[in-house]
């Protein structure tokens, strides 16, 4: 242990370099908007090393040799800048980087690609997605963030009525949605069909899917990490668009030391949300709105950035009629952030935030019972990143959280069901980035619950260990493993074709965490600067996994019991990209099991196969065409056996047996032992950006489902008639930018 | 690039086609069982009814198959209870099979046990527990729509025990006079009402495991006056007294009723329900209920103002 521990000393102690060495930091943004461009690349061409920028668009190199360099500065869509500078002795030389678009600046070929990754990243099970790239997608009625995400390898859904995802075998509440760094309970809009976070607003998005760093807990599965958009910090202006379903207005302007932005969606026709359920009618209205203020004076405080933002969304599901029952579902974030950079080598972010939950049933006259679920997050963390001179990391954390949940239910008649909860979590994390050696990254981190929200959830850790070898200058190979902790759930009916409340609660202190332990491993290639592929596999096992009690017929069984889940699978993904041309292939090939009192079956998202094809084509004079063509071999059902007249009890009179009703009642099979017919489906977009002098319009024309497969949604257990998903359903979107 | 389009047409109009999908298994038959003891009276009923294959239920055949001649028998404290078979022809002209048999009297927290031999041979079984010893608790309304109190009814009850559904219903006792013959009926009061298309619709107490019923004044006299609007000149109806009937189920037919009460919403399609059973090697539920009454009068100024006549107990 005494070996271990001075190894580990001596690790973060060492220095490689000498004093004599120099130092560069800056940030990378947008020429026209001054926004932060995060994740792009910068090489050091003489030394052939190089960097990314972090969410905030930061970089930094350290143990630079005193010398003249060439800084070269590249990211998709903007043409790339190289900088000659000279770093000087224990000095650090700030380059601040405006990229320009190439959409401005067609002449220049754009330089959209590296043979090889010289980051400082182990890129193990992580997506990031541009905002340009989601733009180009194809729009079911209107680009959606959550959306695009199923086109990615390894992340499934259940189909077209629904935006929810899956994420290597895990269930949707697995999966940590987080806007600026808090978390987004409800990320969904009009009953699970879109995301909540209008594109307008994104800045950068990262996906994790799985073996997260220890920076991140509290879900098992996956993270998606929003970054909004500071606001434009050189001119004001306001972007309107509108589709079939909503209109949208973006306000972005400049402020003394600072910047605005302001965002906000308001559904106006509902018409086309019928096509997602069959032609029903869904009388589904809501909005989002969202800002951010940022703020940096030098005087006040150098090197140091405020931002203050809010996010709000609302739905409501009503028929206007008091016999049937009404929805409504509210999300409230709003936080504040400051953002630190030093002289010296350390990166520190301090937060403060709220996030709030509300989803109501109201039952009115009908059947239903009603149902409420609220949950009140408050959040305070402090993140710090330092860099030695070895280009080693350490990033080390804490964050204390209070959450507040409470479920009410109206039980079978008039009884309710409370589940009222407030507790308190304190987390602590460090990891260690070990970036010193030319072929080799590796990260170990340890995230501990100190207290956890529950009365089992204390001092569990969650090692987390990556690691990455760049075998030759074209091969990489990289291996994770993690364990995961997490104390919330969301409890669906996942029985339940279309599920439309969704409650939060903090698991009950009889139930242990639910738990994860996860591998990965794979290997990146590219063939030549244009052609890459991506193949990793996984494991991981969940332990302690929630779910409904669907034997609770009495008021005393419990509402919650316990199972474990399995997944396992190989994902793989091909991409070329030259000049104005990208064409991607994904592949997944996964199984996932859950055994809920020792009854083993496949989830419902489980497809054996899955296959995304996406081409996207510049066509220069501002037109853009791209496809996507997705295939999922069937998804498990439950088949029937039989039927029989079942007895429902009315009113027991003497004669019971006549006056009841014998109603239809199907007889089934094994849990999802069937397989639904194969699911696949072509879309295409066509867009064209129009300049008319002080505006700009892009309109956007495409179809979902182009050759109208028939893609089964699920079947009427009464009649066994099938019910399909979306049919050809031609959309568009109109965008006016001043 | 004309051929390649022409292929790239009929690739897509035959993946396009529907592909033919049958979202059943192999049939297995199966048997439900019905069997409902009823505390308040002696006899006793029960149905059986035969699973349907799906094809053929899906293709239109979805009558109700009851099930006769079988042997059906009770037993409790050593007693048998042999099952006789009948037949009845209901509003649809369909024959409901359906055994019965006298003299069974459901007593309080007892054991009784099934046992029904199916015509294929086939012997499917049950064992049930009649509900706890109850009673009204004191302090319970006696008086209905007391004018002085200005309040409804307020009862209460108390069983050892737990989980146990009730279901309370609240009638008033009426007669009223057609062609010089009086004719007695009683009306069931609801919880409250609601406004639906500008008409007052009541809504009624359903089972659950509250040991309590209330009804407030407003919702009483609301549906006094319906009655007005039901059978017309008050001057007609002679108002007796008030009752609440309490059926008090045992613990499997409140698991079954649970079973059949787990309403989805519009937009929720489950894929399968819970279901619920207590007959070995078979579907259905074997269960007692008991039943109990609690009078109470109703105040005579009060029946009076509607345009009653007043009966007294």
């Amino acid at each position: 242990m005494k070996k271990l521990l001075l190894f580990l000393f001596v690790i973060m102690t060492t220095s490689l370099f000498s004093q004599e060495d120099g130092r560069i930091r800056g940030f990378v943004r947008d020429s026209l908007n001054g926004e932060a461009l995060a994740y792009s690349n910068i090489i050091i061409k003489e030394l052939n090393r190089g960097t990314t920028t972090n969410e905030r668009g930061y970089y930094y190199f350290n143990g630079v040799r005193v010398n003249v360099y060439t800084l070269v500065v590249s990211y998709l869509g903007y043409a790339t800048k190289e900088i000659e500078l000279y770093i000087a002795p224990n000095k650090t030389t700030l380059v601040d980087v405006d990229l320009v678009p190439t959409d401005v600046q067609l002449s220049e070929v754009e330089k959209i690609a590296q043979a090889v990754d010289l980051s400082k990243e182990t890129n193990i099970s992580i997506d990031r997605i541009d905002s340009k790239k989601l733009e180009r997608l194809p729009k079911s009625v209107e680009t959606d963030l959550i959306r695009s995400l199923q086109f990615l390898p390894g992340v499934k859904s259940t189909g077209d009525a629904s935006a929810k995802y899956y994420v290597r075998g895990g269930s949707g509440d697995q999966n940590l949605v987080l806007m600026n760094g808090v978390t987004i309970y409800n990320p969904y809009h009009a009953l699970g069909l879109f995301s909540v976070i209008d594109p307008d607003m994104i800045n950068s998005i990262e996906f994790y899917k799985g073996a997260f760093s220890a920076k991140y807990g509290e879900r098992i599965s996956s993270v998606l990490n929003v970054i909004s958009k500071d606001g434009n910090t050189k001119k004001a202006g306001v972007t309107a668009s509108a589709s079939f379903l909503s209109g949208k207005v973006l306000f972005e302007s400049p402020l003394p030391n600072g910047s605005l932005m302001i965002n906000g969606r308001k559904s106006f026709s509902n018409q086309i949300l019928g096509k997602f359920y069959n032609d029903s009618q869904v009388p589904a209205d809501f909005y989002d709105l969202s800002f951010k203020l940022n703020y940096a004076d030098d005087y006040l405080n150098k090197n140091g950035r405020y931002f203050l933002f809010g996010f709000f969304s609302n739905d409501k599901l009503d028929y206007g009629d008091p016999t049937q029952p009404s929805f409504s579902w509210n999300t409230s974030v709003i936080g504040f952030e400051w953002v630190q950079t030093y002289d010296s080598p350390l990166f520190s972010t301090f937060r403060i935030n709220y996030s709030g939950f509300e989803g109501k049933t109201e039952q009115n006259a009908s059947t239903l019972k009603s149902k409420k679920n609220f949950v009140k997050d408050i959040g305070l963390s402090g993140d710090f990143t330092f860099l030695y001179d070895s280009r080693d990391e350490l990033s080390t954390g804490m964050m204390l959280k209070i959450i507040k949940t409470e479920l009410m239910i109206d039980e079978l008649a008039k009884s309710p069901n409370n589940v009222n909860e407030t507790s308190g979590n304190l987390v602590g994390y460090a990891s260690y980035k070990l970036a010193r050696f030319k072929n080799l990254i590796a990260e170990a981190g340890i995230r501990v619950n100190l207290v956890g929200l529950q009365d089992e959830g204390h001092f569990y850790p969650q090692p987390r260990i990556s690691a990455a070898y760049s075998a030759t200058e074209r091969l990489k190979l990289k291996a994770s493993f993690g364990m995961f902790q997490q104390e919330v759930a969301a409890i669906a009916d996942e029985d339940e074709v279309i599920s439309i409340f969704d409650p939060w609660i903090i698991l009950p202190d009889d139930l242990t965490p639910t738990r994860s332990i996860q591998y990965v491993g794979g290997f990146e290639y590219a063939f030549n600067e244009y052609f890459k592929t991506d193949i990793e596999a996984y494991y991981k096992t969940i332990n302690n996994l929630p779910a409904i009690n669907d034997q609770k017929f009495l008021e005393s069984d419990p509402n919650l019991i316990t199972g474990k889940g399995e997944a396992y699978g190989i994902e793989t993904n091909l991409n070329f990209t030259y000049d104005k041309i990208s064409f991607n292939t994904a592949y997944t090939l996964s199984w996932s099991y859950k055994e809920i009192k020792g009854e083993k079956y496949s989830p419902r998202y489980d497809s054996r196969h899955a296959v995304d094809i996406s081409f996207d084509y510049n066509l220069g004079s501002g037109w853009q065409f791209s496809a996507l063509w997705t295939y999922h071999s069937g998804q498990p059902f439950t088949q029937l056996v039989g039927y029989y007249n079942k007895f429902y009890v009315n009113d027991l009179e003497s004669d019971w047996f006549n006056s009841g009703s014998y109603l239809p009642y199907a007889i089934i099979a094994g849990r999802n032992l069937g397989r639904l017919p194969d699911y696949h489906r072509l879309d295409l977009s066509l867009s064209k950006m129009l300049e008319l002098g002080f505006m700009k319009i892009k309109i956007d024309v495409s179809a979902v489902n182009v050759y109208d497969r028939e893609n089964i949604f699920y079947f009427e257990r009464d009649t066994g008639k099938k019910v399909n998903m979306l049919p050809f359903l031609p959309t568009a979107t109109v965008k006016l930018m001043l | 690039m004309k051929k390649i389009l022409s292929s790239l047409i009929i690739i897509l109009f035959f993946i396009s086609c529907e592909e033919s999908f049958n979202p059943n298994t192999e049939y297995v038959e199966s048997y439900a069982v019905n069997a409902l003891l009823r505390g308040d009276q002696n006899k006793q009923t029960i149905t059986i009814v035969k699973s349907i294959n799906p094809n053929e239920y899906q293709s239109g055949n979805r009558s109700t198959q009851f099930v006769d001649n079988a042997v059906i028998k009770i037993t409790s404290e050593g007693r048998i209870y042999d099952f006789k078979d009948s037949v009845l022809i209901d509003g649809n002209n369909q024959n409901i099979y359906y055994y019965f048999v006298d003299g069974l009297n459901i007593a309080e927290d007892k054991t009784y046990n099934l046992e029904v031999n199916l015509p294929n041979g086939k012997t499917l079984t049950s064992t049930t527990y009649s509900p706890r010893f109850f009673t009204f608790e004191n302090g319970a309304s006696t008086t209905v729509a007391d004018p002085t109190a200005n309040f409804g009814i307020s009862v209460h009850w108390r069983i050892s025990a737990q989980n146990i559904f009730f279901h309370p219903q609240f009638y008033i006792n009426y007669s009223i006079l057609e062609n010089g013959i009086e004719k007695f009926a009683r009306i069931e009061v609801p919880n409250s009402y609601i406004t639906k298309d500008g008409k007052m619709e009541g809504k009624y107490p359903e089972p659950s495991t509250l040991k309590t019923f209330s009804v407030d004044y407003s919702t009483f006299s609301i549906t006094l006056q319906q009655l007005m609007d039901l059978v017309g000149d008050p001057k007609n109806i002679k108002i007796y007294n008030a009752e609440l009937v309490l059926k008090v189920y045992d613990e499997n037919l409140t698991k079954y009723y649970s079973s059949t009460n787990l309403i989805a919403n519009a937009f929720s399609s489950r894929i399968y329900g819970s279901d619920y059973s207590n007959i070995n090697g078979g579907l259905g539920v074997f269960a007692t209920y008991m039943v109990h009454k609690y009078g109470m009068l109703i105040s005579e100024d009060y029946i009076k103002s509607f345009g009653y006549s007043f009966v007294e107990n």
